[in-house]
């Protein structure tokens, strides 16, 4: 077996063994979700809320400013 | 309200798509419909090959509509849409109130799926996987395993998810969603009087912030430390028919969307259910939740909707005769005729009695003057938004020239006579506008200076 042949060998056990220690899922044993949970993730709906808001403000300051007057026929 | 029903009846009628079309694609989709349900088909592959023929005919009738009506006619799709989507909400609550179970999308008859009903017995491993989706979902315990009725047999109901359930992910929802609110705020930059959708984009802005969440859940926020369970199933199949039966519930480690992101914001056990416990059962369930949210984003576009049918008018009519006010405007479409020509097919000729007068909507077309000594001439070309015709119904005489399809597929809007004539009676700056039109074409057809 020539030498190269070899560090590869061992590089791609070297691999498989982190991967599968990556993957590996010995228990099943999980947090319970909590107020807290929650909390951590206000930031997250907070910034949806401003950015949501924001973009309908952007819509209706465009066309308050671009389409003053108009009626809403079909032209 | 009469005149709102003719609107709706000259709107809603088919205008370039013949009826000889329309009757053959209502054929196909009924012969269609009639196959499937005969060959046992689930549910949804009978509505998709119920609507499938329908799809090209929509189409092609709906560009003409934009072409014509323009935003009214975008309005009227994004209305139709809107409607289609509730109607998949209003299915789901209804499969729940029939005994229906969320499982959601249903499971496929294929994969571990199959392998575990071969495993528990429920199958013959002879008989292959059939892919089809679930159509029946046998109610699980809280084991997660069968439940029977008192004769001992399943409980069972449809997969409350629709019906078309394999569309029922957070992907599907998300876009729906995004598009449904950036295509209203379009909507409402065209109409911006319209206090109805300003009610639709505030609804819709509240069920972005929850799909927006609800994503961010899903997609993002995907490290699994929590303690779930999974629900596991085996599916059973009588022909198409697919039934998945609850073998159980496996404890797993789930993201943040299994355990809480998936119920968003408002729904019982979100955000407002877990702060406000004693709230938390009076909440609606996200099914019903969002089938809430749906109605009150459609009923106010559908409102809307109706409201603005009250002004359409086509552009063509608008562009020929831009003297006449809206209301004549609005009260003179329903009355115009679409009639279409190939090259060279004559469109009136010389020396016929008048009875229409024509708006160009589409190509062009040459008006042909013909000599006494048998000679013609070619005395103008006219295209889209110009009118022709008006010289024999203003003057009470014959056709005094030819007018020809200059190309194949010319579109014209006709009125008759008696519709045309009290349009100019209503409005004088119109005739006037007509007149000095006339003047000047009958003088280039006499070779005369116009007076």
């Amino acid at each position: 077996m020539s030498s190269l042949y070899k560090k590869l060998l061992a590089v791609g056990l070297l691999l498989t063994l982190t991967t599968a220690q990556a993957f590996a899922q010995e228990a099943v044993e999980g947090r319970v979700v909590s107020q807290q949970d929650w909390i951590d993730r206000m930031p997250v709906i907070i910034a949806i809320l401003i950015i949501t808001v924001l973009i309908d403000v952007v819509f209706v300051m465009a066309f308050r400013k671009n389409d003053h007057g108009k009626d809403g026929g079909a032209q | 309200m009469n005149a709102l029903a003719k609107i709706f009846e000259n709107f809603l009628s088919f205008k370039r798509i013949p009826l000889k079309i329309v009757l053959i694609t209502a054929l196909a989709s009924y012969v269609l419909q009639l196959g499937m349900i005969i060959m046992g088909q689930p549910l949804y592959i009978i509505v998709f090959y119920t609507l499938l023929p329908w799809i090209p005919v929509l189409l092609f009738e709906g560009l003409w509509k934009v072409e014509h009506y323009q935003w009214i006619a975008v309005f009227a799709i994004i209305t139709a849409l809107q409607v289609g989507h509730l109607g998949e909400h209003f299915t789901q609550v209804a499969q729940l109130v029939f005994d229906g179970t969320l499982a959601c999308p249903p499971p496929v008859d294929a994969g571990l799926n199959y392998d575990r009903a071969i495993e528990a017995g429920l199958r013959d491993p002879s008989s292959p996987p059939t892919n089809y989706a679930t159509s029946l979902v046998v109610l699980p315990d809280a084991e997660g395993l069968p439940t029977y009725n008192d004769n001992g047999e399943y409980r069972r109901g449809p997969a409350a998810c629709g019906v078309f359930g394999q569309l029922d992910i957070e992907i599907v929802h998300l876009v729906w969603e995004l598009f449904g609110w950036f295509a209203t705020l379009i909507l409402l930059r065209q109409f911006p009087k319209n206090i109805w959708l300003w009610l639709a984009v505030v609804f819709l802005s509240i069920h972005a912030i929850e799909h927006l969440f609800i994503s961010y859940a899903f997609f993002i926020d995907t490290n699994a430390v929590y303690a779930g369970t999974r629900q596991l199933w085996a599916t059973v199949a009588d022909g198409s028919i697919v039934t998945a039966i609850p073998i159980g519930i496996e404890p797993a480690l789930v993201p943040f969307y299994d355990v809480a992101g998936k119920f968003g914001i408002v729904a019982r056990n979100g955000l407002i259910g877990t702060f406000l416990p004693d709230l938390n059962p009076l909440l609606p369930t996200r099914p019903w939740l969002h089938f809430g949210y749906n109605t009150l984003i459609t009923v106010p576009t559908v409102i809307g909707f109706v409201l603005e049918m009250r002004r359409i008018y086509d552009r063509y009519l608008a562009q020929a005769l831009p003297s006449l006010s809206k209301e004549q405007l609005v009260s003179a479409t329903p009355q115009l005729e679409r009639m279409t020509f190939n090259k060279g097919e004559v469109i009136i000729k010389q020396g016929d009695i008048a009875d229409r007068f024509y708006i160009i909507s589409k190509g062009e077309v040459e008006v042909i003057g013909e000599n006494k000594d048998g000679s013609s001439q070619q005395i103008a070309t006219l295209g889209q938004g110009k009118f022709f015709g008006e010289i024999g119904l203003l003057s009470e005489s014959k056709r005094i020239a030819t007018v020809c399809a200059l190309s194949n597929d010319v579109e014209v809007m006709a009125l008759n006579r008696e519709v045309f004539r009290n349009l100019m009676e209503s409005s004088e700056m119109s005739k006037q506008d007509v007149n000095r039109v006339m003047r000047q074409r009958v003088a280039e057809t006499s070779g005369e200076p116009a007076s």
